[in-house]
């Protein structure tokens, strides 16, 4: 049975490369965690303090400090750290998790296994870092991915009308157009749409200057969607990447044009039209694919200026406001958030490389 | 059908390329044309294809006609759909090289069967597919059809590209160098393939070669290109060029040396270079690779020995193992089982690739290509020494590669080779892309470097009458064993292994 054996190897082949892959980025996570807990724990700042404000007392301070283990050596405070991440933990009573498992009890302490704790916010008072993040995580979910597919529907088709009119006046102004994209910096191209489009032609397209994808009711009872607050952020999001894929289609399909095979196609009675979409394209994709999955996870991971100008209630924003505020537990969640985000996006794009190309192996 | 060309010109940026050029095709004809590597006949090939750029290229014509019954063509024409239509109908081409004449990301079938969805005419197309590429000698066509291109080997993936360009019947088909990167058993089944089916389906062939023994075997007639022009069969210059060629390959058949150190006067260079005796001695030696656990012997079970100033000849189809036998001489290859003894450093030992296109740094001058290796070895001589040694011109210190041509490259990799003054030199596949006269001088040039400089050499090729000419000593290795060998004035005894004569025969093109 040479076919069931062959579907076996595919398989396990696509599970060693999963856990191989899984096994890094939990490499990676690690010295995120630990560059990321040193460098904060640098700086000269005391949290216990920042978190009372002008109401400081000794007291206080103390009872904070043991309640975050700040009166703790460095590395104490980095493995109690470490303990709350892992989803297999040891505790010396049992612990105050809402849900958990228990693996094994010896007298009073337990090994157990439960969702990696992030701990509670020092800013917003008793709320945990999950659900401050999981507030914002679907706002910067939805633009970067609105973004980037408006990105890639538009600068692909351009790329490839480029490269069929290569060097006729239709190229040049496309040319000229996407490297003023790829070169105006996103605050000022975020500052210009919304006076345009929502400012002074407020009247005509009745966008909003700022807003959220969820607003509040004037009586802040409800919560509610308003799609059309993502229209100006997403076109301001995906300009500069535009440019880029822009130029970066219209270059490696030039390349791909080249070759014999498209010769070939081409004597097979196909236009240049068809050959490219049928042939080249397919071919030409992977840098295009590189090019956006590393605009993608910036995206991600925040894009402060859009965020901050169109009071997008984003990962970046809440980044920055907690940087601020020295607010470690939550940065700290951010930044694993992001790198996991960046590990996840490499490994799709492994996969869709290997769908791209069949001489890619998964190996 | 006919095709009548009359007058034709082609140029570029006003440098001609083509000038007032006639050609004549009648159906069922094989028509050739001869003209050294880049002289521009594939540009010929392309204006008949209608691939060339008209905004960079300026053809014109006083008549370029395709004729068939009712149907007439303008080869100057401007509109593309006009000349997708003649595609879609009555021409074919063929590239040289088929590993980049596929898409490497379709299956070979879907590719063929593409073909169908153009005309719109999807009544069992994967049938006549499968009917065609049996005909074109593929064993297993289903499998082929399935496969992707990287999946399958060059005379498979050029049978195929045969056959997708006999899906349409076509009229004329164009052949450009059609077998040069193939190997010669491959090259020549590939060649009776395209004569078999000319003479049945009453097909025209336009073959483009530099290989003008070929031409001679499978052309009724040929166009020489030469200085822009092609000369037909009938003129002086046509025959004195054809002459001049057949004058070389006589000399390369019967070992006529033309030294060009005698020639500049280099003669006793033995005190710059001190060789040291050594000797190389290989028992039952095996190389393997291990590939989705399943070990293929690249080498299997070889005796081999090598003295110092010898000249060794290194000859077998593509896939054998010679590259890994010069890889393993290199030190390159660490992975083998049996007995390597030689009393000579690796450093010693240098290696000229085959490709000269891509083993320069394009963006460093060869003065400094060749001056890093002279400083990295402490070698007793200077860059333009050695320029003048493989003929070279000394300007030439201040060029980058690219700016030489593909002889004038290789001469330049000897150049390079030579700056570590090694004891042996490899040559693997180093001439198998030029044209004739540059490879007998080369082939003289490598010749008194091993007799004026005693330095060993061992050449590696499937081109057995270079290795007649160059070497003392002869190894034919198939599948990884070395099958035959012999002394070089023995090549034509009877006692031969049967895969030497084929080897020399397909090399010949002698009828």
């Amino acid at each position: 049975m040479p076919q069931i054996t062959g579907m076996n190897t595919l398989i396990n082949h696509s599970l060693k490369f999963f856990f191989r892959k899984l096994f890094y980025s939990l490499i990676v996570l690690l010295g995120v965690i630990t560059i990321v807990f040193f460098l904060f724990n640098v700086m000269p700042a005391d949290p216990a303090k920042m978190m009372l404000g002008n109401r400081d007392n000794k007291e206080q301070i103390e009872l904070i400090n043991s309640k975050f283990y700040f009166d703790k050596p460095l590395h104490t405070q980095y493995l109690y750290y470490l303990n709350d991440l892992s989803p297999i933990s040891f505790h010396k009573s049992p612990p105050e998790f809402k849900k958990y498992k228990e693996i094994f009890s010896f007298k009073s302490s337990v090994i157990v296994f439960k969702y990696p704790y992030l701990r509670t916010s020092f800013h917003h008072k008793n709320m945990t870092v999950q659900s401050i993040i999981i507030n914002s995580l679907p706002n910067t979910i939805v633009l970067a991915v609105s973004s980037i597919i408006l990105a890639l529907l538009i600068s692909v088709p351009m790329g490839i009308l480029c490269a069929l009119y290569k060097d006729k006046f239709l190229d040049k102004f496309i040319s000229i157009v996407s490297i003023m994209g790829m070169s105006l910096p996103s605050f000022l191209s975020a500052i210009l749409i919304s006076y345009i489009f929502a400012f002074k032609f407020g009247w005509f397209t009745n966008l909003n200057v700022t807003g959220s994808l969820y607003i509040m009711n004037d009586d802040g009872s409800n919560n509610f969607l308003e799609i059309k607050n993502l229209i100006l952020p997403t076109i301001t999001l995906s300009i500069r990447p535009l440019g880029v894929l822009t130029q970066l289609t219209r270059n490696s399909l030039l390349d791909e044009i080249k070759s014999n095979y498209i010769f070939l196609a081409r004597s097979k009675g196909l236009n240049m039209f068809s050959s490219i979409i049928f042939h080249a394209l397919r071919n030409s994709l992977s840098s295009v694919v590189t090019a956006s999955s590393g605009w993608f996870a910036g995206m991600l991971s925040g894009t402060v200026f859009i965020e901050y100008i169109f009071g997008w209630n984003g990962i970046g924003k809440l980044l920055v406001d907690s940087l601020i505020y020295l607010d470690f537990p939550l940065v700290m969640g951010i930044i694993l958030l992001i790198a996991t985000f960046f590990i996840i996006i490499n490994i799709l794009l492994d996969l869709v490389y290997t769908f791209l190309d069949p001489r890619v192996k998964i190996n | 059908m006919k095709i009548e060309i009359n007058n034709l010109d082609i140029s570029i940026n006003k440098k001609q390329i083509l000038k007032s050029a006639f050609l004549k095709i009648n159906s069922g004809e094989i028509i050739g044309i001869f003209g050294d590597s880049g002289s521009g006949k594939s540009v010929f090939c392309f204006f008949i294809m209608g691939f060339l750029n008209n905004s960079v290229f300026k053809c014109s014509a006083t008549s370029a006609l395709f004729i068939n019954k009712n149907y007439t063509f303008d080869f100057t024409s401007n509109s593309e759909s006009l000349w997708c239509d003649f595609r879609k109908k009555y021409i074919s081409i063929i590239f040289q090289d088929p590993t980049t004449s596929l898409n490497p990301t379709i299956k070979c079938g879907h590719q063929m069967e593409e073909y169908f969805y153009i005309t719109k005419n999807e009544n069992f197309a994967r049938n006549k597919c499968i009917d065609l590429l049996k005909e074109v000698g593929i064993d297993n066509p289903k499998k082929i059809f399935n496969s992707y291109p990287h999946e399958i080997s060059g005379g498979q993936k050029q049978r195929v590209v045969i056959a997708m360009s006999l899906l349409k019947n076509p009229k004329i088909l164009i052949a450009d160098e059609p077998t040069t990167s193939l190997d010669p058993i491959t090259q020549r089944n590939v060649l009776d393939l395209i004569v078999k089916i000319s003479k049945k389906r009453k097909l025209a062939v336009l073959l483009i070669s530099h290989n003008i023994d070929l031409l001679e075997l499978y052309c009724k007639k040929f166009y020489v290109y030469k200085n822009c022009k092609l000369f037909d069969f009938k003129t002086t210059t046509h025959k004195n060029h054809i002459k001049s060629k057949n004058l070389i390959q006589s000399k390369i058949r019967n070992k006529k040396f033309n030294s060009l150190f005698e020639e500049i006067g280099i003669t006793n260079l033995r005190n710059i270079y001190s060789k040291n005796d050594f000797n190389i001695s290989i028992k039952n030696l095996s190389v393997s690779f291990n590939k989705k656990n399943i070990t293929f012997k690249a080498l299997n079970d070889i005796h081999f020995n090598i003295n110092s100033g010898e000249k060794i000849g290194i000859a077998g189809g593509s896939g054998s193992g010679k590259t890994t036998l010069g890889r393993l001489l290199c030190g390159l290859e660490s992975n083998f089982s049996g007995k390597f003894y030689k009393n000579i450093s690796f450093k010693k030992i240098q290696l000229v690739y085959q490709d000269p296109y891509s083993s320069f740094n394009p963006k460093i001058k060869i003065n400094n290509i060749i001056n890093e290796i002279i400083k990295v070895n402490n070698s007793p001589f200077s860059s333009l020494e050695l320029l003048q040694l493989v003929g070279l011109d000394t300007e030439y210190l201040n060029f980058f590669p690219s700016q030489l041509s593909g002889g004038e490259k290789q001469r330049l990799s000897i150049a390079r080779v030579l700056a570590s003054s090694p004891d042996l030199i490899i040559f693997d596949e180093s001439l198998s892309g030029l044209d004739l006269d540059i490879k007998y001088t080369i082939l003289n040039l490598i010749r008194d470097l091993n007799i004026y400089l005693k330095i060993t050499i061992i050449f590696i090729s499937h081109d057995l009458n270079s290795i007649n000419f160059l070497c003392d000593k002869v190894y034919i290795i198939k599948d990884g064993k070395i099958v035959d060998n012999f002394k070089t004035n023995n090549i034509k005894s009877n006692d031969r292994h049967l895969y030497t004569k084929k080897l020399l025969y397909s090399n010949s093109f002698i009828k």
